[in-house]
């Protein structure tokens, strides 16, 4: 696991991440600030606890685009209860397990129903938007529970923010889980070649289930940190994130191809994704911009990978 | 000898005809359509309005026409995530650049488009990027470019034949924008029906080693198929503009994954290898209906998303359930045919 960390895909993140923090150092000193760097860590945290769940689900080969809404309307949901009342234990026990539920949700439609998971989670993600919405309303609902928002900004001895600290366990678990089980073997005997997985007795409806279901969970996760880092919560919290952490596991150096996860490369992404947004913050460069040099980091990446592969096929790869 | 009896005749009797527009990957489509209708008849007669059914049309057309090129592409096994950007950067640079006469601006919308795919195309032919992460990257470029270029606000649309085009209809029953919905859609049935590059594409969709084996210029099609896309994008989007009024980098958010979703409920395999664009259409058209339906309804507008998953999933559950109920009874059929052979 910690040789992976080594692969050379890991290793380009890892060097793009201390030039940028080299680069945006030298612009402005402000961005090694301890604020700034808690700052990265927090937003970097949450991006990768859900991308890790994506990559569970693009090393089998699916797509899970409902991820986006699965934050959202955890976070509308967990905020709603927090107004009501309710103790923030219960709040997120119930919060987590509504999202593995949806994540179920797209299980079902995919093993029963047959759908591609493509097609499968693009009605969820419609389905569970308009949820979150006729929930609200459209409103934002504002948190006032400050004990949400100490675990995942509050500080663990004074030294970092706590979200460090999820998403850390939360890689520990999933890193177990895909190099160190028959589960983890399976999924990515799954998206390596499905036959053959089949052939060999994998189950692939309940690999397909777990992986959903995983997915589905870190996403709720996700959704309930940021809504604590927020302290509120709307149906949009999550939009876009779906193809914003397809594209850090993509960077990650995660094939869409499916067979192989480079979860530590994921982490690192989100990490690289994370200060590259705060640095271009922090350098006031204005935030339209963002979009440019993510779109042109990620298609520098995946450029760079192509013409690498030795084995160039002459035909395109194609999802 | 005794097991060839119970060998299936090959099925010759079959019409083929209609097929193309209907057949069972498509019942689905057609199924949710009358019964949306016929639902829409009983509660809100409102909906037949020539005033409404307008509008519905111009919806459908809007994205109808990116939804038409879309199916190309998922024929030939790809996908384009960034047509949702193009459709606001195009109108913004046609309206940058078009000067005030309308004609030039949609000329210019429709050329800025096909930059855009054309650079979509280049990257994925020439850079051996996987269409889907390709196209994501260059969403996100290309939507910041139009945020960008406009500053993050609005561009107003005011030459009136822009105006006209958007909101205006042929004799004041069929949209102008439907017109052009027609002449886009006969467009690509051309080209996939009549033209060798439309088998090359099924052909490129189905199995892309061996299309590429038997010598078909794949980077060539997918640049073709690309650039299309990209200038069908900027077309609407410019219809959308006028529609509109004005012309903003986010104009159509969701128009990657709506564009798919037409395709998908259309009838047409995300695997590649075949489609069909009247299930493309109608598709769009149910999605517009849906739509417009909900509101006359008196719905929360944030319904409209629950109704959006509910269609596509009981678009594609139905013709799943067809096509198993046309396989159970047409083998019901010719089993009860080899039985009575066998008595007789």
């Amino acid at each position: 696991m910690f040789r992976s960390v080594l692969k050379s895909e890991s290793l380009a993140s890892l060097i793009a991440l201390v030039v940028v923090a080299i680069v945006f150092t030298a612009i402005n000193g402000r961005f090694l600030s301890r604020l700034n760097i808690e700052g990265i860590i927090v937003s970097a945290s949450i991006s990768a606890i859900v991308s890790l769940g994506m990559t569970f689900v693009i090393a089998m080969r699916a797509l899970d685009l409902s991820v986006g809404s699965i934050m959202g309307f955890v976070a509308v949901i967990a905020a709603t209860m927090l107004s009501h009342d309710v103790s923030l234990s219960i709040v997120i026990a119930i919060s987590l397990l509504a999202a593995a539920g949806l994540g179920l949700a797209n299980a079902l439609l995919i093993t029963w129903l047959r759908l591609p998971s493509f097609v499968a989670t693009l009605a969820s993600f419609s389905v569970i938007l308009g949820l979150s919405l006729i929930i609200t309303h459209g409103a934002t609902v504002t948190i006032h529970n400050r004990t949400l928002s100490e675990l995942v900004i509050g500080r663990i001895y004074g030294l970092v923010p706590s979200a460090a600290l999820i998403a850390a366990v939360v890689f520990g678990v999933m890193a177990m889980l895909f190099f160190r089980t028959p589960f983890g073997r399976h999924v990515a005997a799954t998206g390596g070649e499905a036959r053959a997985a089949i052939g060999a007795g994998v189950n692939i409806p309940r690999i397909t289930t777990g992986v959903f279901v995983i997915s589905g969970a870190l996403a709720g996760l996700g959704g309930i940190m940021t809504a604590g880092m927020l302290q509120n919560a709307d149906s949009t919290i999550g939009s876009g994130a779906e193809l914003m952490s397809i594209a850090v596991v993509v960077v990650g150096g995660t094939s869409l191809m499916g067979g192989r996860g480079n979860l530590p490369g994921t982490v690192l992404a989100g990490f690289l994704l994370s200060s590259i947004k705060s640095g271009l913050n922090v350098a006031n460069v204005p935030s339209l911009y963002e979009g440019l040099v993510f779109g042109g980091i990620l298609i520098t990446a995946l450029m760079v990978d192509g013409m690498r592969r030795t084995e160039r096929r002459k035909g395109m790869l194609v999802v | 000898m005794q097991n060839i009896k119970n060998v299936q005749p090959l099925n010759l009797e079959r019409d083929h005809r209609w097929e193309f527009v209907f057949d069972s990957h498509r019942s689905g489509v057609w199924i949710l359509n009358a019964l949306i209708i016929l639902f829409l008849a009983i509660e809100t007669p409102n909906f037949f309005n020539s005033g409404n059914l307008q509008s519905v049309l111009n919806d459908a057309s809007i994205l109808g026409i990116g939804a038409a090129a879309m199916t190309l592409l998922i024929m030939a096994g790809a996908f384009d995530l960034s047509v949702s950007a193009t459709m606001g950067l195009a109108p913004i640079l046609g309206l940058l650049c078009g000067g005030s006469y309308g004609p030039i601006i949609i000329l210019a919308s429709m050329f800025a488009g096909a930059i855009l795919g054309l650079v979509n195309g280049l990257i994925i032919t020439r850079g051996h990027v996987a269409p889907f992460v390709a196209t994501l990257g260059t969403l996100f470029v290309y939507s910041s470019l139009g945020a960008i270029a406009t500053g993050g606000s609005a561009l107003l649309v005011t030459s009136p034949f822009l105006l006209g085009l958007s909101t205006g209809a042929v004799f004041e029953i069929v949209p102008y924008s439907f017109v052009i919905l027609m002449v886009a859609f006969g467009m690509c049935c051309f080209i996939v029906n009549r033209l060798h590059i439309g088998r090359w594409i099924r052909a490129a969709g189905s199995n892309i080693r061996a299309a590429h084996v038997s010598g078909i210029d794949l980077q060539w099609i997918y640049l073709a198929l690309f650039t299309l896309t990209g200038a069908l994008t900027g077309l609407a989007g410019i219809i959308l503009s006028g529609y509109l009024a004005s012309a903003v980098a986010t104009q159509a958010p969701n128009y990657n994954l709506s564009a798919i979703s037409a395709v998908v409920v259309g009838g047409t395999s995300l695997r590649g290898g075949e489609g069909s664009l009247v299930g493309t259409l109608l598709a769009a058209w149910l999605f517009a209906m849906v739509n417009n339906g909900l509101i006359l309804y008196g719905v929360d507008s944030y319904w409209q998303y629950l109704a959006i998953g509910v269609v596509l999933v009981a678009a594609l559950t139905l013709g799943v359930i067809v096509e198993l109920s046309r396989k159970w009874i047409s083998e019901m059929w010719s089993t009860q045919k080899i039985r009575a052979n066998q008595h007789s």
